[in-house]
């Protein structure tokens, strides 16, 4: 056979795939050895790749598992037989199998078009019939009416969703699968776990009222899971009591249902021919196998966050380094100890690239075993939060491509960590290796002067970025400048070294060790690095953001545990119901005062009979009497009442609940009782009146400036939230009339969710019912309370927290930097006390003292933790500073918890790696 | 035919100016088939790094290295490794194999880097194993044999397919003396067979076992000025036999 081009030494295409196959054959063979000869540090290198992996594949999982609408929650939403499941719109629409930007809407029955939908209608018979046209020859539809029910068992009442249709057929009782008893049958009804908590159970007899007034009687049968698609249903049986509508009308929010039975699948034809009729379908077929995008115009590109993807690729990245920085060093230690066997290699004719290929093997190997783990162990710990919430994660799904990226991130990973060491092995001198020398180190000074700039040029960038809130640029500035300050850090390392020799010997060893094995010194430095700068980061930007947040005054609009129940927006209610009220406030809260009913002033307007008649408001803006001071306009909240409170004063308790402070509560029941606004003294002027801006809240000007007569009752710049309060005696001047704007009841304690969840049911069992066009809100002063969360991740990341959560974050993130840095540190101390062992054995024959070698390997771990600390705090300070310009927050660095944290890193360091030397335990059975 | 090995007007120095080290100064050499030269010198006379010129391991500063026809002193590091592979085999002192294969694989492990399929890599590596008489030892580990066993696999390695030059650097120097003249009754008997031997020793004894022996002292061949390669010594040749 020849193997070379004829007249060349140079090998045909065939032999050089053959080397190549040949050289990958002996790479892998030789890392499985080594991986077994040396399980110790494989298992390392593997549970550190599998750890950021499992993160990553725990949060895919779980993000997939909870997508609400997806093909593997077809069971989910139609059980394990149904072919679909129709709901009637009244009218022609455009459905798209999952939402697709804000041309298309989630409504009661999923994704609609928004502007298919419109008022339309058609008979109930009509449409059943056009829909039962459209189905497929094999399949047959099943009815299921849905409608509001009141269920009352005597003691206590609740609305409620409820489904009624033939449980008979299989495939629809499949569909409710039963937590306990059994699906209804004629006289039962079956209730979800909800209705369980608040008080009805198996066997428990009810009364069922319809919307039209009609009421039956029936048993509780069984208690059935919340369900995707209705949350929490009561499944009625096929005879009743709910019957078809006439009419099917378009924005309604009961809309018929039918569920499809039968053999064939509903497609994506059937379904656009559905649609035509005037329902929509949510179809097994689709969702398992959807159509191609229907609006190519609308994608999700529009709706992508820039600045938070910035930030997520940022952490990750700052991650991912972190993480090849402390993988990197295990490789180093492989491949110091095989030096010999890679020189040998060479000796017979292996070239550089098969020498780095031996080593990358070992990258591949213990990447492909750690991201498998890893994988396992995030879908392993999804499988148990679905246990735990099955409500939020109903089906396991697992999102194969993400998976699998992650799963190659991981293996890329243990390789990028191991093409260092297989770099510089493929390097070695093999002469010197064999004679039994140590290699000789280039210094090339290119990457310090580059990363230099670069970590300058990053630091500015962040915080310049930040400063003019441009996350993206904040971001690239994080990574620029890490990668910089990690490309600097030879350099820096080698500059140490050359300065030392005026220190004590051991420092001057460690030292120069550092610097002569810069390809070990340099990742553990990086590790600190950034695990300090991460650390700074954080730490820097929580405590602006502490200041931030303690910095903002709380206004509550009532004393704390006052509950409110309020109309809608701008409603006022049409009579007293206090009587009805305050029986569902004795049943929810035992503890609580008596019902306060709230007199609100508005504008006189034209009878209205509905239930919650909507007035047209009085807006009145007290302007302080500088317009130029600190002190800005006060008007009643409109948010919480339908107008300024009115009141004369002589409700002290009305007062009281308001949140009026005690220190003045005379002065201001005194000013109402006296016709005046009571205000602080900054909106007073010399002659005891006030400036007050009034017009009709929802009509056009014309806008009026009064005088009205008002009393100091706080200081200036004091805030009191609920003021002005109107005193009665002005309402005629303003042209007002007291309206009861809603119900105030003091609670000595901040009702508990469960009891205010339960006077919201109750009110809405007994005091809305039926009545679509009203609401009842029933609303807690907390008192302070954490921040509420934001739309985008960016906003979540700067969402302040709450105290309580402040310093478990702060000691997670300390506690957090320390570990990485020390397991940056001590993974460069151990390869460097193999190094290290014939300096020390020369070093015990020339007289060294025995705690010569733990001085060595403490001031070695010293001098790592000391560089990587500094480094970190400089740029993590710069980075914190551009985070908390980026929020529009005043910089404040918390310079005692970040210099502690600078000393506490080395100092542990040293301390730990000086006892851990002399116990002999790690670092000896490293270098075994 | 190409001559095994051919080095003419070799010269290597490390370093520079004050740190100037004459490793070796013209040396002219020839190794032909079926002929063992042993190299004598006391330390740092340069014979080690005659040893590493020769198989490619380093370069010469000046002159030219001929192995199997392909002056090497002229190629890069990638072709010398490949020569490495098809025509020169080293055996060291001690630690001549890699620990993570076993005896037939460190055989083989030329012929597979050259891209020689496994099975008939594995072919020619049994054939040599058994040359060397240790084909009841190719699935053993390094750390399962003993010191002579491991020179032996070595040897077997170094003239592996087509490789006819060994160049071996006091193979019996971690061996009793018993185990190193088996070594190197071997080694002279795989020359006898074709190959081409070139042997590094400090052991006069174990130098007579080769067909002329040269002698370096500070990089130049003793009893020859630059451009000698000890023809003048041949005579030792007389020592040929002596223990044979």
């Amino acid at each position: 056979m020849n193997a070379r081009i004829p007249g060349t030494d140079r090998p045909t295409a065939g032999l050089r795939y053959r080397q190549v196959v040949g050289r990958w054959r002996l790479a892998l063979r030789l890392a499985r050895r080594d991986l077994r000869r040396h399980a110790g540090r494989a298992v390392l290198i593997a549970v550190m790749v599998a750890l950021p992996v499992a993160a990553g594949s725990f949060v895919m999982t779980t993000l997939e598992s909870n997508e609400p609408y997806a093909p593997a929650d077809t069971e989910a939403e139609l059980g394990p037989g149904l072919q679909a499941k129709i709901e009637g719109i009244g009218g022609p629409i455009e459905q798209f199998w999952q939402g697709n930007g804000s041309l298309w809407f989630w409504d009661a029955v999923g994704w609609t078009k928004y502007d298919s939908v419109t008022a339309v209608s058609m008979p109930y018979q009509e449409l059943e019939q056009s829909i039962e046209r459209q189905l497929p020859d094999d399949d047959q539809l099943v009815r299921a009416l849905k409608g509001t029910v009141r269920l009352d068992d005597g003691e206590g009442a609740a609305m409620s969703v409820a489904v009624q249709t033939d449980f008979a057929e299989p495939d629809v009782a499949a569909r409710f699968p039963v937590l306990q008893g059994h699906l209804p049958g004629d006289g039962e009804i079956a209730v979800t776990q909800r209705h369980r908590d608040l008080g009805l159970d198996l066997g428990d007899t009810v009364e069922v009222e319809l919307a039209d007034g009609t009421t039956t009687t029936a048993t509780v049968s069984g208690i059935v899971p919340r369900t995707i698609d209705m949350i929490s249903p009561v499944l009625l049986p096929e005879s009743g009591p709910l019957t078809p509508p006439q009419e099917v009308v378009s924005r309604g929010f009961d809309y018929p249902l039918w569920y499809v039975v039968g053999d064939a699948p509903v497609t994506w034809s059937d379904v656009q021919d559905i649609n035509a009729a005037g329902a929509f379908v949510t179809s097994r077929d689709v969702l398992l196998d959807p159509p191609a995008p229907v609006n190519a115009g609308s994608t999700w590109s529009g709706y992508v966050d820039w600045a938070s993807l910035s930030v997520i690729a940022a952490l990750v990245l700052v991650g991912l380094l972190e993480a090849v920085w402390l993988i990197g060093p295990a490789f180093a230690v492989g491949a110091r100890r095989e030096t010999r066997s890679l020189a040998l290699l060479a000796v017979n004719g292996a070239p550089a690239p098969t020498l780095r290929a031996v080593m990358l093997a070992r990258g591949l190997l213990t990447g492909a075993a750690g991201s498998l783990a890893g994988v396992g162990l995030g879908i392993a710990a999804t499988a148990v939060l679905a246990q735990m919430i099955p409500d939020r994660l109903p089906a396991l799904r697992l999102p194969v491509g993400p998976l699998t990226a992650i799963l190659l991130v991981g293996v890329l990973l243990a390789v990028v960590s191991a093409w260092p060491p297989a770099r510089r092995a493929a390097r070695a001198d093999v002469v010197t290796v064999l004679a039994g020398r140590r290699p000789e180190v280039s210094t090339p000074r290119w990457p310090t002067i580059i990363g230099a700039s670069a970590a300058v040029g990053g630091v500015v960038l962040a915080v310049v970025a930040g400063a003019q809130h441009w996350a993206v640029g904040l971001s690239a500035g994080i990574v620029v400048a890490d990668l910089g300050l990690i490309l600097a850090c030879g350099g820096i390392v080698a500059l140490l070294g050359r300065v030392a020799h005026r220190l004590p010997w051991t420092w001057r060893f460690a030292l120069r060790d550092a610097a002569r094995y810069r390809a070990r010194t340099v990742p553990a430095v990086a590790a600190v690095l950034v695990a300090m700068a991460g650390a700074t980061a954080g730490l820097t930007y929580f405590d602006a953001e502490k200041v931030v947040v303690e910095g903002t005054p709380y206004w509550p609009w009532a004393s704390t545990g006052t509950v409110a129940v309020t109309q809608g927006y701008g409603h006022v209610f049409a009579e007293d119901e206090s009587e009805r009220l305050q029986a569902l406030v004795d049943e929810a809260l035992p503890d609580a005062g008596p019902l306060l009913p709230l007199p609100v002033a508005v504008i006189p307007a034209s009878a209205d009979n509905s239930p919650a008649p909507r007035r047209e408001l009085l807006d009145l803006t007290v302007l302080p009497v500088d317009p130029a001071g600190p002190d800005v306009n006060l008007s009643p909240d409109f948010n919480r009442w339908p107008g300024p409170v009115v009141t004369d004063g002589s409700d002290r308790q009305l007062l009281h609940a308001l949140g009026i402070p005690e220190e003045h509560l005379d002065d201001v029941a005194a000013a109402l009782a006296d016709g005046r606004l009571p205000l602080p003294s900054s909106h007073v002027d010399a002659d005891g009146n006030a400036t007050v801006t009034v017009r009709a809240y929802f009509d056009d000007p014309p806008v009026e400036d009064r005088v009205l007569p008002a009393a100091v009752v706080g200081v200036p710049g004091e805030r009191i939230r609920n003021l002005p309060i109107l005193p009665e005696a002005l309402l005629d001047e303003l042209g007002a009339e007291p309206a009861l704007g809603g119900y105030l009841v003091e609670n000595p304690t901040v009702p508990t969710s469960e009891q205010k969840s339960l006077l919201q049911t109750r009110v809405n069992a007994e005091l809305v019912g039926f009545a679509s066009d009203r609401a009842l809100d029933v609303r807690v002063e907390t008192g302070r309370q954490p921040g509420q969360g934001s739309d985008s991740l960016l906003g979540s990341l700067s969402t302040p927290w709450t105290n309580d959560a402040r310093p478990i974050i702060g000691l997670a993130i300390a506690l957090a930097a320390v570990f990485l840095a020390l397991a940056g540190t001590w993974s460069a101390v151990a390869l460097s006390a193999v190094d290290a062992r014939p300096d020390l054995a020369t070093l015990a024959a020339v007289g060294a003292a025995p705690s010569a070698r733990r001085r060595v390997v403490a001031a070695q771990a010293a001098t790592i933790s000391v560089i990587g600390s500094a480094l970190g705090l400089v740029a993590g300070i710069a980075i914190g500073i551009g985070w908390t310009l980026l929020s529009r927050y005043p910089v404040e660095v918390p310079w005692l918890q970040v210099t502690a944290l600078a000393v506490a890193v080395p100092v542990l360091a040293t301390v730990a790696a000086w006892t851990v030397t002399r116990s002999r335990v790690t670092l000896t059975r490293r270098r075994s | 035919m190409n001559v095994p090995l051919e080095m003419k007007g070799v010269t290597q120095v490390h370093g520079r100016g004050a740190n100037e080290v004459h490793a070796l100064r013209g040396i002219d050499l020839t190794v032909r088939e079926g002929e063992l030269v042993a190299v004598m010198g006391p330390s740092g006379s340069g014979k080690s790094s005659l040893l590493n010129v020769a198989g490619g391991l380093d370069t010469p500063t000046s002159g030219s290295v001929h192995v199997a026809g392909t002056d090497i002193a002229r190629r890069g590091a990638r072709e010398r490794a490949a020569v490495r592979r098809r025509d020169v085999g080293f055996v060291f002192q001690d630690l001549n194999l890699v620990p993570a294969l076993t005896a037939l694989e460190n055989v083989a492990l030329p012929l597979e880097l050259d891209g020689m399929r496994p099975g008939a890599a594995r072919g020619d590596a049994e054939a040599a194993l058994a040359e060397v008489g240790l084909l009841e030892a190719a699935d053993r580990f390094p750390e399962d044999l003993s010191g002579g066993q491991q020179q032996r696999v070595a040897i077997a390695r170094a003239l592996v397919g087509p490789r006819r030059l060994v160049l071996a650097d006091e193979p019996t120097g971690a061996l009793d003396s018993v185990t190193g003249d088996a070594v190197i009754r071997l080694l002279r008997a795989r020359v006898d067979a074709g190959a081409a031997g070139l042997l590094v020793t400090h052991d006069a004894r174990y130098a007579a076992w080769a067909d002329r022996t040269v002698h370096l002292r500070d990089g130049l061949v003793e009893g020859g000025g630059p451009g000698s390669d000890g023809a003048g010594l041949d005579e030792s040749g007389e020592l040929q036999g002596a223990d044979a």
